[in-house]
């Protein structure tokens, strides 16, 4: 029988969000547990975070002329029409708005953050007049510094983490959530941590496309595992692109050439097509906004359409029109160049688009990050209710941290069943077998081909053709896996089989919530349907599966402080 | 970092010496080897992830955001330690583990000793003051001594090629916890005890000053000028550590003599003992040592000069 | 064509090293270099003035550096440790103004100021690259042939870059230690350890740290076949050397591996007796050495002296 741990609140995830909930709920005094696929602050995107945005403590920017009213509107207008497309939870980005203007960054400073100053001590931004951002260190390299301050601090105050250590599933009692089990793969040992609240925190940047951002161990889990216990998601099909990410040597597919404006200067980055066209610069496309994701790919996917660049290829990104001592300081990305051998002041880089980040995920009440199972809350970008970013899952964090352990305080402790903790002990170990049939990598491989098949532009024909290919692997390859060997010792081949399990459930689950948005929004292109329906789709577009059988809603999304100005537009004419 | 043998880009094939490794059932590690098609600009990690992916071998190794963010790829490529996602190819490789480091598996070692060292160092900001608030007043130039240390990834590149570390027998924390601690403690709002941290915890006089961690750091950090002098002069002003006083002991003879009289020193931080007497019945016969001239020289001309110069310097930072 | 430069001996070449400066003036007689040993120089301070202060490591290598601007000439040193403590200097102060004027107003109690005029090398670089490997072949008289040699190069003058960059070829070019053996006919031993440390900037609060790593070495290059170890710094002679029996009880080993410094090798080569070059003074005998000298290279020029 596996060894079961007990605690009032299990964190599952270890970025930003993760990290704030564990705090948070430290904080309300309850007994926290951390498991952590990776390391606590290095795995996952939060490291990639560049600069935060939509700042707020005015007074304290070097430069502002812009009224408190003024800023207000534009964060909101980024927040709300840029960052989510009208998809985002209106009440909550109220709610955000303060906590970033209150909390947040104190927060930070509190534990040792350097939000970067001036000499006269005045807080240094970057980016545009309208969304300032913020940096801790440097440009490109803020993330890794506030997650750091988390990740001591989790460890100052003794809370217990595991870490290499991935939640294979989630228990319930019929009711609700009772703790989940737990592969530790350095090692082999599967175990359960019981617990009267558990939170998700496992993101939105996972590796389920041949190109993408997701690192290493990102996978869907907490999507595959809400799945399975019945518990709501959606706009799954809310999945964003990079542009301009480095083109090869593909281990640097990763690696953003950041099109916003440099440090200090309103000057960006330029697209260029195989032609030499320059086909997007932020400041003349896509002012003031500050991911331009959306514009970026849209004005690819013309440029693809008439044979003058390809997904992986066939265009290139540049520096090489703003002077050598503007693009070589204090920031990160000036290394890619010097690293390749590459002029920054000179020579352009090739792209290929990535799968990024997700704004979909799972659906959860902003008020207390509570889903539809009770006792199973969200921090950050695996929910639905706003894109991501480390200020927001920070406020998630707070908010399903404190919710969390209040809760926990009224729960009793439940042991969860022996024979579904058997059960999915024998799931997991079932892939610990040697010998002839498939490698899991290459199961992994066919799922990212597939999702990177059915790309940017999609219709029906091809959402259909992606689940037939889904269901392929899962009837055909996955009950032929099996690995180089059974050590259970750091085996790759069997966490990647594991790994398939969640991707083909998560992967699933999105094209066919895709399927059920008739419209595009956003990054989602459907040419069967090429214009943005805020009359019908202005909503979460809800799916779930129980007992085998697919389950899909509607909710609308009240335009509480800001409403689209059309109802209905094309796609390509919609500047969101 | 050190210098790479025959770029991949004068070769079609890039070929591997891979270490493997599983301590739970291998009596001893091996080596297989690969052959990999080359691409240009090809990192180690492309090369891995092609071992790992196309040819479908279950080998050990550890990578997470692959932009040179997390420090957790730190592997050693012909003797010397890379990250795999930022260190091109070469187009002969031996892969193995960083050493100095208990292995898991194959590549993948343990970060345990470096957690537990880096807990005894306090490594968080404890404040001399409670927090006020957000924006504290701060400035750039306060931080600006810190920049680079900023820069760490904890890779463990540097631990792994440290002597001091390597021949064992000493609580020498090494550079990266160095690194750690040099930014707490130059961080004008900390108010630990770091001189002693430094001096009788992290043993900050034991690095031998070798720079063989510079040439290792993947994020180009002057480690010794930047993170541990200054944690020697912490140390110093607040007279932590044994090396302290054979610094200042250093100077008093050179503020004495004009010059450093090795005999002086010798017996100012060592004292009279076996050792001692040893080493002087070995280099007195043969004159390494003049005890007439460390015993009865009259004080040189020139000492006063130097004296009052490097007095009215030692005072400042 | 006679080359005049400032010289700093420093600290070991005048005391525990005195062989060092002996050599060295013996060599430069040769090749007719006129080494000006700069007047009360002071320190260049070790690693101990960094410890310190970084304002007393600049002021003190600063003042080493005017004074050897005052006499015009570039400055040569003989130690690995002092050549990085007054190439770094001399880079810090030649693009930092702030450090420059700080440095110099303490210089100005002593009439002295730097200005940053000019270069620093080692006396070894003297010989590879002003002189000449050609040079040093032609006067050649008592071949080193088939001499077993272990180059050790020393830290501080492979690390870290910006001493390299003060190197010949800014260090790209082959290692100029190793260039001078092949010229004097020595055979070079390769071993693990020619480029690392040998401990010597702990050996007075942490002896056994130093014994242990140069121990390693000795073990290495005498365990790939060397006779003699040759280095261009006396701060890790005095580890091989001075320390080497207090190595050999620490590892429970026997070394007999004599320690030679560079212009000792090359003064050797050249055909000047043992005694000008002071090799009696080593705790470790160079009898072994002197005797395949004597039984391997013929005089071969009327250069001996």
């Amino acid at each position: 029988m596996a060894d079961v741990i007990d605690t009032d609140v299990l964190v599952i995830g270890g970025g930003a969000g993760g990290t704030s909930a564990v705090l948070a709920a430290d904080d309300r005094g309850a007994k926290v547990t951390m498991a952590v696929k990776g390391l606590v602050g290095k795995s996952g995107c939060s490291i990639f975070a560049s600069t935060i945005p939509f700042g707020t403590p005015t007074q304290h920017w070097l430069v502002d002329d812009m009224s408190a009213e003024e800023r207000d509107r534009h964060r909101l207008i980024f927040m709300v029409r840029y960052y989510n497309h009208y998809l985002a939870d209106q009440a909550y980005c109220k709610r955000l708005e303060a906590y970033l203007r209150d909390e947040f960054f104190g927060d930070l400073e509190r534990l040792g953050a350097y939000w970067r100053r001036n000499e006269q001590g005045k807080i240094h931004p970057t980016g545009s007049r309208r969304t300032p951002n913020v940096i801790a260190h440097k440009q490109g390299a803020t993330g890794p510094a506030i997650l750091d301050k988390r990740r001591r601090e989790i460890f100052r105050r003794g809370i217990p983490v595991y870490e290499e250590c991935a939640a294979t599933s989630l228990l319930t009692d019929g009711e609700r959530v009772v703790g989940a089990t737990v592969l530790d793969y350095r090692r082999g040992r599967f175990f359960v941590i019981a617990a009267k609240s558990v939170i998700l925190a496992t993101g939105h940047s996972d590796y389920l496309a041949s190109r993408s951002t997701g690192t290493r161990e990102q996978s869907a889990d907490g999507v595959a595992m809400a799945l399975r216990a019945g518990v709501e998601l959606a706009n799954l099909e809310i999945q964003w692109w990079h542009v301009s990410d480095v083109g090869w040597p593909k281990s640097w597919m990763r690696f953003h050439l950041y099109p916003n404006p440099l440090i200090g200067t309103s000057e960006t980055s330029r697209l260029y097509n195989s032609e030499g066209e320059m086909f997007f610069e932020q400041k003349t496309h896509s002012p003031g906004v500050s991911a331009p994701y959306t514009e970026q790919i849209r004005r690819l996917s013309r440029e693809v359409v008439a044979g003058k660049a390809r997904w992986d290829g066939g265009y290139w990104s540049g520096y090489d029109h703003i002077p050598r001592e503007i693009t070589s300081t204090g920031q990160h990305q000036a290394k890619v160049w010097t690293k390749l051998g590459l002029d920054i002041g000179k020579d352009r880089i090739e792209c290929g688009i990535t799968w990024h980040m997700r704004q979909g995920g799972i659906n959860a009440d902003t008020k207390r990050m509570e889903t539809n199972l009770p006792g199973l809350y969200v921090a950050g970008a695996i929910g639905c209710h706003f894109l991501g970013g480390i200020g927001a899952v920070s406020y998630d964090g707070k908010v399903s941290g404190h919710a969390a352990a209040d809760d926990a305080t009224t729960r009793k402790a439940t042991r969860p069943a022996e024979d579904a903790i058997a059960a999915e002990e024998r799931r997991v170990f079932g892939f610990l077998r040697a010998g002839d049939g498939v490698r899991p990598i290459e199961a992994k491989r066919r799922i990212r081909a597939i999702m990177w098949e059915l790309g940017y532009i999609k219709n029906e024909r091809k959402l259909e053709a992606a689940l037939d290919a889904l269901d392929e692997v899962r009837r055909d390859v996955v009950p032929r896996l099996a690995l180089q060997s059974t050590t259970r010792n750091w085996n790759t081949g069997w966490m990647d089989a594991i790994d398939v399990c969640a991707m083909l459930d998560a992967c699933e689950v999105t094209v066919r919530s895709g399927l059920n948005r008739k419209e595009s929004r956003g990054p989602f292109y459907r040419e069967d349907y090429p214009y943005v329906d805020n009359e019908h789709w202005m909503c979460r577009n809800i799916i779930s599966r129980a007992n085998g059988e697919w389950r899909a809603r509607v909710e609308p999304i009240p335009a509480l402080h800001l409403a689209p100005d059309k109802q209905r537009e094309p796609f390509f004419e919609a500047d969101y | 970092m050190s210098p790479s043998s025959k770029p991949t880009t004068e070769s079609d094939i890039v070929r591997v010496r891979l270490y493997r490794f599983d301590p739970s059932v291998d009596a001893a590690p091996r080596y297989e080897s690969y052959e990999v098609p080359c691409v240009p600009r090809m990192r180690v990690m492309d090369v891995l992830d092609y071992i790992h992916e196309e040819l479908a071998v279950d080998f050990g190794y550890r990578w997470l955001c692959g932009t040179r963010k997390c420090g957790t790829c730190a592997i050693n490529v012909n003797g010397s330690p890379k990250l795999a996602c930022w260190d091109e190819a070469e187009a002969e490789m031996t892969i193995e583990p960083l050493p100095n480091m208990e292995v898991i598996r194959d590549l993948v070692t343990s970060r345990d000793g470096f957690e537990a060292s880096l807990a005894k160092l306090s490594p968080m900001l404890v404040r001399k003051e409670e927090y006020a608030g957000f924006p504290e007043p701060l400035t750039s130039t306060q931080f600006a001594p810190m920049e680079h240390l900023r820069d760490c990834l904890q890779c463990l590149a540097c631990q792994s090629v440290c002597p001091v570390i390597a021949q064992g027998g000493s609580a020498f924390a090494g550079p990266a916890l160095l690194v750690a601690l040099s930014e707490l403690a130059q961080d004008p709002r900390d108010g630990a005890d770091r001189a002693h941290i430094a001096a009788d915890v992290a043993h900050v006089f034991d690095c031998v000053s070798c720079y063989e961690c510079e040439r290792a750091c993947p994020a180009e950090i002057p480690i010794v000028g930047e993170a541990i002098e200054p944690l020697k002069r912490i140390a110093y002003r607040a007279g932590e550590g044994e090396g302290a006083e054979h610094a200042k002991a250093f100077l008093d003879v050179v503020k004495t003599r004009g010059y450093l009289n090795p005999t002086v020193l010798a017996l100012k931080t060592r004292g009279v003992n076996a050792d001692t007497l040893r080493m002087a019945m070995r280099m007195i016969p043969r004159g390494k040592v003049d005890l007439g001239q460390a015993f009865l020289e009259r004080k040189p001309s020139g000492a006063e000069g130097i004296a009052k110069t490097y007095g009215s310097a030692e005072e400042l930072p | 064509m006679k080359r005049v430069y400032a010289y700093f001996p420093g600290c070991s070449a005048k005391g525990t090293c005195r062989e060092l400066d002996v050599s060295t003036h013996a060599v430069a007689a040769l090749f007719d270099i006129e080494l000006q040993e700069l007047e009360n120089p002071g320190c260049t301070g070790a690693r101990e003035f960094r410890a310190i202060s970084e304002q007393l490591h600049l002021t003190a290598n600063g003042r080493i550096l005017a004074l050897a601007e005052r006499a015009g000439r570039d400055l040569v040193a003989v130690c690995d440790t002092c050549l990085l403590n007054l190439v770094e200097t001399n880079g810090r102060l030649k693009s930092d103004a702030a450090a420059r004027e700080r440095v110099n107003a303490a210089l100005a109690q002593e009439g002295l100021a730097y200005r940053g005029i000019i270069d620093v090398k080692h006396f070894l670089w003297v010989l590879t690259d002003d002189l000449g490997e050609e040079r040093l072949r032609e006067r050649v008289a008592r071949p080193l042939r088939g001499l077993r040699v272990a180059p050790f190069y020393g830290c501080h003058i492979q690390r870290p870059s910006s001493v390299r960059a003060a190197a010949p070829g800014n260090g790209n070019d082959a290692p100029a230690l190793d260039r001078l053996c092949r010229a004097l006919g020595a055979e070079i031993v390769q071993y693990e350890g020619a480029s690392k440390c040998c401990g010597f900037h702990v050996v007075n609060v942490q002896e056994k740290i130093a014994l242990r790593m140069s121990g390693s070495h000795l073990t290495n290059a005498k365990g790939n076949g060397a006779q003699c170890i040759v280095t261009p710094c006396p701060l890790c002679h005095t580890v091989f050397d001075a320390y080497q029996p207090s190595i050999e009880r620490e590892l429970k080993s026997r070394y007999d591996v004599p320690v030679l410094h560079v212009s000792q090798l090359v003064g050797l080569a050249l055909g000047l007796a043992p005694e000008r070059l002071g090799l009696s003074r080593h705790v470790v005998g160079c009898e072994a050495v002197l005797a395949h000298i004597d039984r391997e290279g013929a005089p071969e020029s009327a250069h001996a002296m």
